[in-house]
């Protein structure tokens, strides 16, 4: 037995095994999942012990929770562990429904700056653009979440606490105008600031995401938001399997847990592949522009040069990439 | 007293939020400021495999060919001899009910020439192919035509990135009864009440 512990002298200039990992620089985090992964190996070879029918499958599956459970912050991920963690959520969910998705962690690219425009004279309230979004983004079908909101307002007033969100007659009605709202990645976001473990932030392409895996679930977000941009999962989400949009995306449409805030991404997994947000393809009456703000040669650019634009509490400085224009 | 002065004001003038991240007093500047072509990384959109036309007087902006999609263009095919159509085919136009203006501006023949059926025609009298019949209607609707050339009016082929491809006027509204109609939300409002 002896023999099996005892550390051969390193030759000249190298390192055993074992010294390397001894002299190995560690973070906290990373020695807890270590160990955490050797825990569930053991619950794993103990369920195997007691029970003959635990599987291979079930094994890998506790491991891999367990190693998500103690991942790192995504803004502090090597491109590597952004790898593994991705395909970690690619295998647990085939492991759970035999399924693949594709879930991307596809970082910015230079000299784009997403913004959007939205045509208060075109909007109809077909709410066309709530149903892509749900279905886009994978959003609870239970508690029936929506990222966006359209707002029936009377003509000549546009005095939010007067209008509905809720309505549903034949649409467009008499007398009536819409305007939508969502998450509009301010430039100065104050949900970010508020945030006490920095698990939302904005890209350097201006897209306000959330770490689901970081969020705990406090909600400062949802509250300092100006704009009702944000939901909580008060209960696990339900998406029907067949209906689960399986291109995904780390920071965007993945699938999420109970406790945590969500938001509109601006279609991440879409936008970065030069895709306009779901909103704005199932739009039919062209109301919604989306485009990147540093192109002078887009649409939203030739938008904001030439109609008469404005922003919703612009006084507060939130500076939204969210703009309304009309004919 | 003076001295308290100082540390006050130069903390008066850093105090601010200044963390290296665009600010929110720069946004409109790096906006303005961005006024080189801008290559949006090379990314691309998929806009379909239909043949697509360049606008007129519109640099880089294309939409799809309507000639191309037309099933039974040129409509000579049929026009030039109307004894060899098919019964079928001579209901193709029975269901065109013009409900667009008033009768005193618009009737078949101010869109259409009774002899050259393969184009439109302006209300000077000049034929327009099918493909431009955005120019038909910038006629009367200047308004429109101008902000659907800038990007402010219809809606896009594809996505964000290039190619610049945008569906044409009659893809949206059909040129013989222009108007939108009523219908009921794609979504209930009960559905709706899951956000807080």
């Amino acid at each position: 037995m002896n023999d099996l512990i005892q550390i051969q002298p390193a030759a000249q200039g190298t390192k055993s095994g074992l010294e390397q990992l001894l002299e190995r620089q560690i973070t906290r985090r990373a020695a807890l999942g270590t160990v955490a992964a050797g825990l569930a190996a053991g619950v794993g070879l103990a369920q195997t012990a007691i029970n003959p029918f635990a599987s291979q499958e079930s094994r890998e599956k506790t491991r891999l929770e367990w190693q998500e459970f103690f991942q790192g912050n995504f803004r502090l991920m090597t491109d590597d562990e952004k790898t593994q963690t991705v395909e970690r959520l690619e295998r647990l969910y085939e492991l759970q429904t035999g399924k693949r998705i594709n879930v991307d962690a596809a970082g910015h690219h230079e000299n784009v700056l997403y913004g959007y425009a939205f045509n208060v004279s075109k909007c109809r309230g077909y709410m066309d653009c709530i149903k892509g979004c749900i279905r886009e983004n994978n959003q609870d079908r239970q508690s029936g979440m929506a990222y966006i909101r359209i707002h029936e307002h009377k003509t000549g007033s546009t005095d939010f606490s007067h209008a509905s969100d809720t309505f549903f007659h034949e649409v467009p009605a008499a007398g009536h105008f819409y305007m939508g709202t969502q998450c509009f990645h301010c430039q100065n976001p104050p949900c970010v600031d508020v945030c006490p473990v920095k698990a939302t932030w904005m890209e350097p392409d201006g897209i306000v995401v959330v770490d689901y895996n970081w969020c705990i679930g406090c909600r400062y977000c949802m509250a300092a938001c100006p704009y009702d941009a944000r939901r909580f999962n008060w209960a696990e989400p339900q998406v029907p399997d067949e209906e689960v949009n399986p291109n995904q995306h780390y920071l965007g449409n993945r699938l999420r847990k109970r406790g945590v805030v969500e938001k509109c991404t601006f279609c991440i997994q879409r936008s970065r592949q030069g895709k306009n947000p779901a909103c704005v393809e199932a739009c039919p009456t062209g109301a919604r522009v989306f485009g990147n703000l540093l192109d002078p040669g887009s649409e939203i650019r030739w938008i904001l040069a030439n109609k008469k634009v404005f922003r919703l509490k612009e006084d507060l400085g939130t500076e939204p990439k969210f703009w309304y224009y009309m004919d | 007293m003076k001295w308290l002065l100082i540390p006050l004001v130069v903390m008066g003038l850093t105090g601010c939020k200044h963390d290296g991240s665009p600010g929110h007093a720069s946004l409109m500047d790096t906006i303005q400021e961005s006024t080189r072509p801008n290559r949006n990384a090379g990314l691309s959109s998929d806009v379909g495999g239909a043949a697509l036309v360049e606008v007129e007087h519109t640099p880089g902006m294309l939409i799809r060919s309507r000639e191309a999609a037309l099933e039974k263009f040129p409509c000579q095919s049929c026009h030039i001899d109307l004894a060899k159509v098919s019964r079928e085919q001579r209901k193709a136009h029975w269901q065109v009910e013009l409900k667009h203006a008033s009768e005193t501006v618009m009737q078949c023949s101010t869109c259409h020439f009774e002899t050259d059926v393969n184009r439109l025609r302006t209300i000077a009298g000049k034929p327009v192919g099918f493909d431009h019949s955005y120019q038909i209607c910038g006629q009367c609707h200047s308004k429109q035509a101008e902000d659907w050339a800038g990007g402010a009016h219809g809606k896009r082929v594809g996505g964000w990135a290039p190619p610049r491809v945008a569906q044409t006027c009659v893809e949206c509204h059909n040129p013989h009864s222009p108007g939108w109609s009523k219908r009921w939300p794609a979504v209930a409002g009960r559905a709706r009440f899951g956000n807080e």
